[in-house]
């Protein structure tokens, strides 16, 4: 007697895994699709008398894996782009907030720069200065870029590369802040590399540990956004 | 070439959201009550792809016309019910208008000539 193909035998949980493949673009939405599917699946295998036969037919009314994939991804995919966009903006604001804060308590400690230190501010205050303006004006530039863009129905070329657009203009935009925090970390090290340690020095240095974590989160939200959009284009491609 | 089956599927699709709405409208319902409620209300004229209404409601969702909650069914699954919220309601009502005053429009539209037809007749 020919024995059943116990992978054959499981229309629903094949479709499943299959469903959540195509949602590599966002991991979180996956899970919550998969588990809203799995109960329609087997309602509607259960209404038929929930044999193999019954859930490949509920598989086959359900549709196309990559169709319902694609109408998902192109509001999710907006979305984190434009909380990469909120966060970019945030990210900017407080690391101005940290540098004003961070000179102010210079010129209230009346703490000098050596000669050295003075050397080294000529090169990088000014790198420092343009970085953050070519940040702050790619940051417009690509607010303005993703507050423009509305989802289509469904995930297709054209909208794949206005994605590629918007993360490209905020990439851009975080490369320049993470110049700025750079340059800010190696001028405040040095300073404090200067002094004598006291308390007054942790303000200094809690700023601009502020701004590297500004930075790491920004980044981080950078990288999630392109492995998502990454995998939506090469599902869809 | 016959194009109706072909219109009538984008007909369907432009005006999904508006169906769905009208759907969740009875009561709060699941994704697969929500399907079986569009094809009974239609007479069985709306017979979707399942799969494309949860897009649907999902999209909905985040337009904050409808509410979700997870919840656990009869056969002990995870379920999750939708239900219109207040934003929902005036949405659907704004649309159940502009569809009336729509099909009107097209009805006077296609009984004109018939009328134009009878009064060259008389």
């Amino acid at each position: 007697m020919p024995q059943p193909n116990p992978i054959a035998e499981r229309p629903i949980a094949d479709y499943l895994d299959a469903l959540s493949r195509a949602f590599a673009f966002d991991t979180a939405l996956a899970a919550r699709v998969r588990r809203e599917v799995a109960d329609h699946l087997h309602e509607s295998a259960a209404a038929c008398g929930d044999s193999p036969n019954a859930e490949r037919d509920a598989v086959a009314r359900f549709g196309d894996i990559g169709d319902i994939a694609r109408h998902y991804a192109a509001p999710a995919l907006l979305a984190r782009m434009r909380g990469l966009g909120v966060v970019l903006i945030a990210a900017l604001a407080l690391v101005f907030v940290e540098m004003e804060l961070r000179v102010a308590w210079y010129g209230w400690m009346r703490w000098t720069a050596s000669a050295e230190l003075q050397r080294l501010n000529a090169v990088g205050l000014p790198l420092d200065r343009y970085a953050f303006f070519a940040a702050l004006a790619l940051a417009a530039v690509g607010w303005a870029y993703i507050g423009s863009r509305r989802a289509p129905a469904a995930f297709d070329a054209r909208y794949g590369r206005e994605l590629g657009r918007g993360i490209a203009l905020c990439a851009a935009a975080a490369a320049a802040l993470a110049v700025v925090v750079a340059v800010e970390t190696a001028l405040t090290g040095w300073r404090l590399g200067e002094l004598s340690w006291s308390a007054a020095a942790l303000v200094p240095a809690l700023t601009i540990a502020a701004e590297i974590a500004c930075a790491a989160v920004l980044l981080r939200r950078l990288g999630t956004t392109v492995r998502g959009a990454a995998a939506a284009l090469a599902l869809f491609r | 070439m016959d194009s109706s089956p072909r219109l009538e599927g984008e007909m369907l699709k432009g005006h999904l959201d508006m169906i769905v709405l009208a759907a969740v409208a009875a009561g709060p319902a699941h994704g697969y009550a929500v399907i079986q409620e569009i094809r009974r209300r239609s007479g069985g004229a709306f017979d979707l792809p399942e799969g494309t209404v949860y897009p649907a409601l999902h999209r909905l969702e985040q337009k904050g016309l409808l509410g979700s909650r997870w919840t656990t069914a009869e056969s002990g699954r995870e379920r999750r019910v939708y239900s219109l919220t207040k934003r929902g309601q005036r949405a659907l009502a704004d649309h159940r208008t502009v569809w009336q005053r729509f099909a009107a429009a097209i009805a006077g539209l296609f009984d004109e000539p018939a009328h134009a037809a009878a009064k060259s007749n008389r």
